[in-house]
Parts: structure tokens; C-alpha cells; sequence
């Protein structure tokens, strides 16, 4: 499944930049993330504990930025498993940023796959879990940029 | 106090309880430490637990209580318990009254699934494109709440955070939804579904209620179904009927609103576009007949 939107964060673009690929903005952005750690530049590890209405899912899972263009883009991939439903989530992100003087719009474009038992909740469920954890962690971003402004 | 029905929750290990009181079900899943789930009819959590998509202790099968269940009316006010069934709603004369209620459940799945489905049950899990959910939003219902140290009481659109998001603690049992009474001189609802063939399930819904007063629209609430994470208010329609005339061409030119308040996303059942025109379409059938049923002209 894909999405796609744009979220405008009240600082430069480099600024924006930074604040992308903060494993500590990152934690505190993600709906239910817990412990995520930069195990590398490039690679970020971490548990995503959430609990919606009847269904438990804790994925441990790991972000891996596969390119980048400082301060224009950048790809990252993530994936993550859940053992005690042998479920696996991967997810493909592209995010644009583009300079609007002393802000920077964020353009991103996720595609996201099931595996598991997970997959067979159906992508009617599914698919709104996943946009609204997508958009959340954009609202977020924005919403701490704006309390430190 | 295990009762050994441990195959009804799929051959789990789980502790299986069937407590008679709502206190005595308010303790185990107080004791249990976010580690119980409520069973009602099972409708919806029994897949999941079969499926390994649910990770309990224990379940707290709230059946046997019967304080949930049935329904009161009062002179001012409603009460459904939260294990009376779809069936049983469907019976009742209240599904005469408030005709949403009756409309919708007759449109979920099949007879074994109005058969042991719950309100209760419809309403702790939150799914947008559970049928019952947008009449009782436009009802302005509100969800009654019990846990070990009292009870409250909170309106359904705040009750019903995000998509399957609740606002209920873990230890929390949904005891019943209350609503005000209609004028049933004056006043009239329904609800209208499509469902997909193969799903069963809404691809969009409309529930409207509405009270008239001289031809004239007094009050309108309508609600949309599986069109946002939550059941949503079409506050646009609303307000473009509110006051005027409760004529046809008035409530057509209302509907085209709908899409203002509603946020469907792309999926199996249709695309966003398509579902935008099709609440439209509802909200207007709905209306259409909310009016009629009120006693007004269309
Ligand atoms: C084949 C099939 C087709 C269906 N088609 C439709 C359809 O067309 N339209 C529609 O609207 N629905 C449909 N449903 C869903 C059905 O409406 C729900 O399963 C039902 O309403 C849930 O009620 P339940 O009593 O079975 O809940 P359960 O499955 O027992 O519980 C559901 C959730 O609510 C919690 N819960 C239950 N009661 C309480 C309580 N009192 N307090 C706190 N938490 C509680 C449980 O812990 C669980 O998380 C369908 C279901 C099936 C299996």
C-alpha cells in the first residue's frame, strides 16, 4: 500500500534536515517507538510496542537510510518483525524537503507491505493503521519544531 | 474460578471467567494487569485470538452479566446495555422509534453474527465501518464506562479517538450507550449502507436524524460510516438544511456537502472518489427517508 503528502516545518531546510534523521526526533515521533538507536550512520535500531483495540503488535525493527542527497532527499527502507505472530513489516520512504525561505515543506511517498499473519487482517484495516501512523509522525515532527520554536 | 471453557478461546491456555456482576468483572481485569480481554459475542475478537493477533491471559466473557443487558426506555432517555445483540436490538420497539437502529442492524453480516454480535462489542472496537456505530453518532449517544473505582459517561465522537483507537483504560468495561429521547411526533432517522460483495462490509454509510417543525428542519444530526478513521458528523449538511425547508430539492442540494467532513481513503472497496460521491448519494437517501419518517412531505 502507498501514501503520500506534504507536512511544512517551521525551519530552514538544513535545519529540517537534522531533524529527519535524529534518531531522538525519530523515537518521539513514531507512534509507540521505544529504545531507537543509532547503530550506525546510516542505521537506526529500535521497538515499535502499539496496541490498538484487539490487536497487540510489537515490531522490532530497524531503519536503514539508503540514499541521500543532503540537503535535498533522502530513501530509507524499514523493516520490521513481530515473533509471536511471525509477522513482517517493510516500508520503502522517500522524503523531498524543499526550501520555502524559513520553512521547509517535507514531500513523502511511503510504500508499505505485510507479511504474516498480520498481512491477513486485509488492507481495509490495515491500510488505515498505516496511514495514521505515517501522518501522526509528520504531525508530530512539525508540532515539536513548532514548541522549541 | 476458571470454568474450563478454554476451547472457546481457541484452545489458548488463557483463563476463561464469567463473572455475574459488573464489579466482579471490573476486578479481573483490574488484576490482570492489561493482560485480560473482554469477550462479549466474540464476533470480532475470536478471529484474532485464533489467528495469534490477540495476546491475552485471560478473558473476561461479560455475558452472564445481567446489569448489560437489554434495553430502557425512559421518559427523556435510552439505554442500551452493552451485551444486548443485534438481534435483540432489532426486536425491540425502540427499532421502531429510532428506525436507525433498527435499519442498521439488519444490514450486518448474517444471523449468527446479529445473533451474538453485541453493542457493546461494536462500540469497544471502534471500527468505523461497523454499521451501528453512525446512527448512535447521530443520536448524539454517549458511551456509559465502569472500572474498579466508579463510572462515567463519555459522548461517542469523543469516545471513538482514531481508527480501532478507543478512550477506554484497559481495566474499563463498556457497560451501555444512552441517548435522548426524539419527539415521536416530530422526528424521524435512518440509515443507509453499500457493501461491497465480497467484504460485506459499508463502503460508506449515512445515518440521519432529523425533528421538523412546520415543514421546516428544526434539528439534523448525520453521521457518515467507514468514510474516516472515526464515524463522522457531516456538520457541512447540517448546516445547509438547519432552519430551511424539508423539501427534496433542499435536502439534494444539502447531501452535495457531504464530502466536506469526510476522509476515505483508497482500498479494496473503492477509491476515495468513488466513496466521496457514494456518501453523497447516502446522505441524501438517508435524509430522504429520516424526513418521511418524521411525518414531513418527500
Ligand atoms: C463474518 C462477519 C461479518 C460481519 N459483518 C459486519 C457488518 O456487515 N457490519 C457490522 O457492523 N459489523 C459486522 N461484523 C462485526 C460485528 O458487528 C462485530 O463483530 C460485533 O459487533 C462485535 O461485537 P461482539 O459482541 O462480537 O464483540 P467481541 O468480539 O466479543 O469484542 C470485540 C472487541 O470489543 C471488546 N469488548 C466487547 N465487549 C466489551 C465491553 N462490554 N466492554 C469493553 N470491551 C468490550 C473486546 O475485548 C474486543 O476487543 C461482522 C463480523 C463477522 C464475524
Amino acid at each position: 500500500m502507498e501514501f503520500e503528502g506534504t507536512e511544512t516545518v517551521p525551519v530552514e531546510r538544513s535545519a529540517a534536515w537534522d531533524l529527519v534523521t535524529d534518531p531522538a526526533v525519530l523515537t518521539a515521533c513514531v507512534m509507540g517507538a521505544e529504545e531507537i538507536s543509532r547503530a550506525s550512520e546510516d542505521r537506526y535500531e529500535g521497538v515499535i510496542r502499539q496496541r490498538i483495540t484487539g490487536i497487540d503488535v510489537a515490531l522490532d525493527g530497524e531503519v536503514r537510510i539508503e540514499e541521500r542527497e543532503r540537503p535535498e532527499w533522502l530513501r530509507f527502507t524499514g523493516t520490521g518483525t513481530d515473533s509471536r505472530t511471525g509477522s513482517r513489516m517493510d516500508a520503502d520512504v522517500t522524503v523531498t524537503l524543499t526550501g520555502e525561505g524559513a520553512a521547509t515543506e517535507l514531500a513523502y511517498d511511503v510504500d508499505v507491505t505485510f507479511t504474516g499473519r498480520l498481512a491477513t487482517m486485509g488492507s481495509r484495516v490495515l491500510r488505515r493503521q498505516v496511514r495514521a501512523n505515517v501522518e501522526t509522525y509528520f504531525e508530530n515532527l512539525v508540532d515539536r519544531v513548532g514548541a522549541r520554536a | 474460578m476458571t470454568d474450563g471453557r478454554a476451547d472457546a478461546t481457541g484452545g489458548t491456555e488463557a483463563d476463561y471467567y464469567r463473572p455475574e456482576t459488573v464489579a466482579a468483572a471490573c476486578r479481573r481485569l483490574h488484576e490482570a494487569d492489561g493482560r485480560a480481554r473482554v469477550v462479549a459475542g466474540g464476533q470480532t475478537l475470536m478471529p484474532l485470538v485464533r489467528q495469534g493477533l490477540v495476546d491475552a491471559d485471560a478473558f473476561v466473557d461479560v455475558s452472564a452479566i445481567p446489569e448489560l443487558s437489554g434495553v430502557a426506555v425512559a421518559d427523556d432517555r435510552t439505554s442500551i446495555g452493552a451485551t444486548t445483540t443485534y438481534a435483540e436490538l432489532a426486536r425491540h420497539d425502540l427499532s421502531d422509534r429510532a428506525a436507525a437502529l433498527g435499519d442498521a442492524c439488519s444490514v450486518v453480516a448474517d444471523r449468527q453474527v446479529r445473533a451474538l454480535g453485541t453493542v457493546g462489542g461494536a462500540v469497544a472496537h471502534g471500527d468505523p465501518t461497523f454499521d451501528l456505530l453512525a446512527p448512535l453518532c447521530a443520536l448524539a449517544a454517549s458511551v456509559e464506562l465502569a472500572d474498579p473505582d466508579g463510572r462515567r459517561r463519555v459522548p461517542l465522537g469523543e469516545f471513538l479517538v482514531g481508527h480501532l483507537r478507543t478512550d477506554r483504560r484497559e481495566n474499563e468495561l463498556v457497560t451501555g450507550v444512552t441517548f435522548d429521547r426524539l419527539d415521536p411526533e416530530r422526528a424521524g432517522t435512518a440509515y443507509e449502507r453499500h457493501a461491497a460483495v465480497e467484504s460485506g462490509r459499508a463502503t460508506a454509510g449515512a445515518a440521519a436524524v432529523v425533528t421538523l417543525a412546520d415543514g421546516a428542519v428544526e434539528r439534523v444530526r448525520v453521521a457518515c460510516s467507514a468514510v474516516a478513521d472515526t464515524p463522522v458528523r457531516a456538520h457541512a449538511v447540517e448546516n445547509d438544511l438547519v432552519g430551511g425547508p424539508a423539501t427534496d430539492a433542499a435536502v439534494a442540494t444539502a447531501s452535495e456537502r457531504a464530502p466536506e467532513d469526510i476522509d476515505p481513503i483508497d482500498d479494496e472497496a473503492g477509491s476515495a472518489a468513488y466513496k466521496r460521491r457514494l456518501a453523497a448519494t447516502l446522505v441524501e437517501r438517508s435524509l430522504l427517508s429520516a424526513v418521511r419518517r418524521a411525518g414531513g412531505s418527500p
